[in-house]
């Protein structure tokens, strides 16, 4: 057998990417390249599902099985999956209008089921596919196409919401290059992680979005502290509640618990102790 | 088929009587001894308080629709008892709670209607007994039981199936009602099971044979949101399909739930969803992604009253059109209706081939009247199950792997995630051979035949229709799902008023088979289109579609077409 070196080229697809020059995303793929690599995932055994969205087509430039689906409902689809293949490695990936927005009914039942898969929500706070509306993760009082005087609504903050909510890995990371690394070692954690992986990624959208650029978060974004105790879901949602002027980065909770995959085998093995039922005993039961 | 010796038998309370338990249970007994039977429920939406009434028609012969006029009606107490004594044929017998007239069980007074109206003391008894006051429905059963000649044991079995945790008290009831009936002269109605049938049929519900069909299929995921009157499918899966190896999760809304089906079949597995009018509507844009990325996948719509909330409980036939042609833009898809309970185990096992096959969305339409009656029926022959896969690629596929490309039949080889070189993206933007999005005017129109052309595959192996009546008729019904019984009783009845008709009941709605209905309406003079709806859809479907000059029988009252309204029309058409 001849064995190929993994290396992060290995997930690059024969498809050129349709972002703008400078966006966040493009940092974002790469990252995930090099996350894929670490991790050493089979191309062939790997399935990334996504949304709507510029984000949304990422799965097109990644050399694995994709499905780029309808707008908000990439986790939903990602969870049938990888229950259905438990084998595989599952991810998925979308934006903040398709996580946030439509598709934020979602996230709550997700993370309580704990399915062994990663979501990667590429935030950049609008809009950006169709050219800069408001979104569940634009601040308050920033104008957009659809808020020309100002947005009104308090915006989500979608770690907080993922650490209320009980995902069990809860990730922050910065498409700028500067914490290229870091957000590479984040997306290999949360693959890595048995159980939901929930990693913010803010990526700024260089077209349509003058306030939350490069320079913006440059100037916001902090590591956790070095005192920061992952397993500690209260001190968690403290940094979370720190966003503002200061925004930290890195992981933010981590928990151990059984996955959604694990408890589907649990009640096999409960339902049918003795292998496999019978359809004719099934049948039976209506004789 | 008349059936000479059918009886039918009404059971009426309010809800949390146990009427609806009361009402199975006889059917299943009754099935269970070899007898055959069809069913009808109607309830409130409320869990207590409303009017709910179970009916059942039971005899040795086939019976096709749940009968009109009461041999036996046994209601809780006097209230619930009189709006359907007008329903009682004459002769026939009403019992409910109250003081008896005389010692002897089952005493009887007329009413000048000509109706045996017997009181009788099902509380009282069960104080005798010492059982709770609670149980008068199984005494009702009881009663029932033995004035319709079924042995003891088939009642008392179906009762312990029922009722594992509270056999005794359930069981002492059931011997009272039993007891008491066989101690009073008025045994009417002695049914016994034909030759060779005797303890041979299995007797189950619409939404149970669509649960078992799908597990004979392969079922490996069902996703589901509880919803009335499809949520049996998902509580008996839920049970049954983790022994076979499957799992079933409950979504958060049915988007949640079609959209785990989706990925779970991309992902290389068998995958259901079942619902009903309002989850069916948000499952619509899903339904175009399967359609577009060419997805397979089996939806169960079971349909009730509408729009909104509409009537929860009954049933209705108005989403022909939003199963037809919901979701934007032209999504092709498989839809098809089962006529009957035994249909819809087999319809269930081929809708999984067809969507492999195919790569499309195949939708199964039951409304409430077909998903929660009881019939009773042969053994369906396991042997037989046969299961289509989909086409995979071969390994000449897999260099430069091609997932949408164009094939003489439209069907492309569907790589499953795990095999090398088959990567690929799946994609509801339009798209090119390989999956890329692609936005030409030439892709779009050739992608779009693709799937159309896959459509009119199909329909090459879905022309099964039933026909039945008297092939000399002028006069023609053609109908789609439930109210078929309802058309084969109607035409028997008319026989016997020398009036002739025929019908064509198609098990496909799209692809119609359309050579098969031209076939079948050669020589009629007029055509009845009778379905539970006000705008006639299916009428407008054949109008649109093949041009024929059909009479609407359209019926919008939430409940099933009786053989009665068809006899009237099948009058009123043959009149010179």
């Amino acid at each position: 057998m001849i064995t190929v070196s993994i290396s992060p080229l290995t997930y690059q697809s024969a498809r050129r990417p349709i972002w703008c020059a400078g966006c966040g995303d493009y940092n974002v793929l790469s990252a995930l390249y090099g996350a894929l690599s670490q991790v050493k995932a089979v191309p062939e055994e790997t399935i990334i599902v996504s949304g709507i969205g510029c984000s949304g087509r990422l799965p097109g430039f990644v050399n694995s099985y994709g499905f780029h689906t309808v707008h908000g409902r990439a986790l939903p689809i990602a969870v049938g999956a990888k229950v259905a293949r438990p084998e595989l490695t599952v991810l998925a990936v979308g934006g903040d209008g398709d996580g946030m927005g439509i598709g934020g009914g979602h996230l709550p039942h997700v993370a309580r089921r704990n399915p062994d898969l990663t979501y990667i929500l590429v935030d950049n706070s609008l809009y950006g596919q169709t050219k800069g509306q408001t979104s569940a993760t634009t601040p308050q009082g920033q104008v957009t196409s659809t808020a020309p005087y100002g947005n009104r609504d308090q915006p989500v903050n979608p770690v907080l919401l993922a650490l209320a909510y009980g995902a069990s890995f809860v990730a922050r990371g910065f498409a700028g290059a500067q914490h290229h690394e870091q957000l590479t070692e984040l997306m290999a954690q949360g693959i890595r992680h048995r159980g939901f992986g929930f990693i913010h990624v803010l990526s700024p959208c260089v077209t349509f979005n003058p306030i939350e650029t490069y320079r913006y978060y440059q100037e916001r974004v902090t590591n956790l502290p070095a005192t920061h105790n992952p397993s500690d879901r209260l001190a968690a949602l403290g940094q979370a509640l720190a966003q503002g002027e200061k925004i930290p980065l890195g992981l933010f909770y981590q928990a151990s618990r059984p996955t959604l995959e694990e408890g589907l085998e649990e009640i096999r093995q409960q339902a049918a102790p003795e292998g496999k039922g019978s359809l004719q005993e099934l049948l039976e039961q209506f004789a | 088929m008349r059936r000479a010796k059918a009886v039918v038998v009404r059971v009426s309370g309010r809800a949390g009587d146990g009427i609806i338990t009361a009402g199975e249970l006889l059917a299943v007994a009754a099935g269970h001894w070899g007898l055959h039977s069809h069913t009808f429920e109607s309830y409130g939406a409320e869990v207590r308080g409303g009017d709910t009434v179970y009916q059942v028609c039971i005899s040795p012969a086939p019976v096709t629709d749940p009968g009109e006029r009461l041999d036996l009606l046994l209601a809780i107490d006097r209230e619930a008892a009189l709006p359907h004594l007008e329903a009682l044929k004459e002769g026939g017998m009403a019992i409910y709670e109250g003081a008896a007239a005389t010692d002897h069980p089952l005493a009887c007074e007329f009413d000048h209607e000509g109706h045996y109206i017997c009181p009788v003391p099902m509380a009282e008894l069960l104080r005798l007994a010492g059982a709770s006051a609670r149980a008068r429905n199984m005494v009702a059963l009881g009663l029932a039981g033995r004035l319709l000649g079924l042995p003891q044991k088939y009642l008392t079995e179906a009762v312990k199936e029922r009722f594992p945790d509270q056999m005794e008290a359930n069981l002492t009831a059931l011997k009272v009602g039993f007891t008491y009936a066989a101690d009073s002269a008025h045994l009417k109605f002695h049914l016994r099971p034909r030759q060779g049938e005797m303890g041979a049929h299995l007797v189950m519900s619409g939404n149970e044979a669509v649960a078992l069909g799908a597990i004979a299929a392969g079922l490996k995921l069902f996703a589901g949101y509880p919803i009335t009157p499809a949520t049996d499918i998902m509580e008996f899966l839920a049970r049954e399909l983790p022994k076979f190896g499957g799992a079933v999760l409950q979504g958060e809304d049915e988007m949640a739930a079609l959209g785990m089906v989706l990925g779970a079949s991309f992902a290389g597995e068998r995958a259901m969803a079942a619902t009903s009018g309002p989850g069916f509507t948000l499952m619509q844009e899903l339904i175009g992604l399967a359609s577009m990325a060419e997805i397979p996948a089996v939806i169960v719509d079971v349909q009730r009253g509408g729009p909104s909330t509409g009537l929860p409980t009954k049933p209705e036939q108005a989403d022909l059109n939003l199963a037809l042609y919901g979701s934007h833009g032209e999504a092709p898809r498989i839809v098809l209706a089962p006529t009957d309970v035994q249909s819809c185990f087999g319809l269930t096992l081929k809708a999984f081939n067809l969507a492999d096959r195919y790569q499309m969305p195949v939708i199964i339409l039951l409304d409430q009247f077909i998903a929660k009656r009881r019939e009773a029926f042969d053994r369906p022959r396991l042997l037989q199950v046969h299961k289509t896969r989909r086409l995979l690629p071969s390994p000449d596929d897999l260099g430069g792997y091609k997932r949408y490309r164009f094939t003489e039949s439209g069907v492309s080889p569907m790589a499953r995630p795990g095999t090398p070189g088959g990567t690929y993206v799946a994609t509801g933007l339009e798209h090119d051979e390989e999956g890329a999005p692609s936005y030409t005017s030439e892709m779009h129109r050739r992608m779009t035949e693709k799937r159309f052309h896959k459509l009119a595959m199909a329909g090459r192996e879905l022309r099964q229709v039933h026909v039945f009546g008297s092939s000399q008729a002028r006069v023609g019904l053609i109908g789609w799902g439930s109210t078929e019984g309802a058309v084969r009783e109607a035409i028997a009845q008319a026989r016997e008023q020398g009036l002739s008709a025929r019908a064509l009941y198609p098990l496909a709605l799209n692809p119609l088979p359309e050579a098969q209905i031209r076939r079948f309406v050669r020589g009629l003079g007029a055509i009845i289109v009778p379905e539970s709806n006000y705008t006639g859809q299916f009428a407008s479907l054949l109008k649109a579609r093949l041009g024929l000059p059909v009479t609407s029988l359209a019926i919008p009252e939430g409940r099933p077409i009786t053989p009665g309204e068809v006899v009237a029309a099948i009058k009123e058409a043959s009149q010179p």
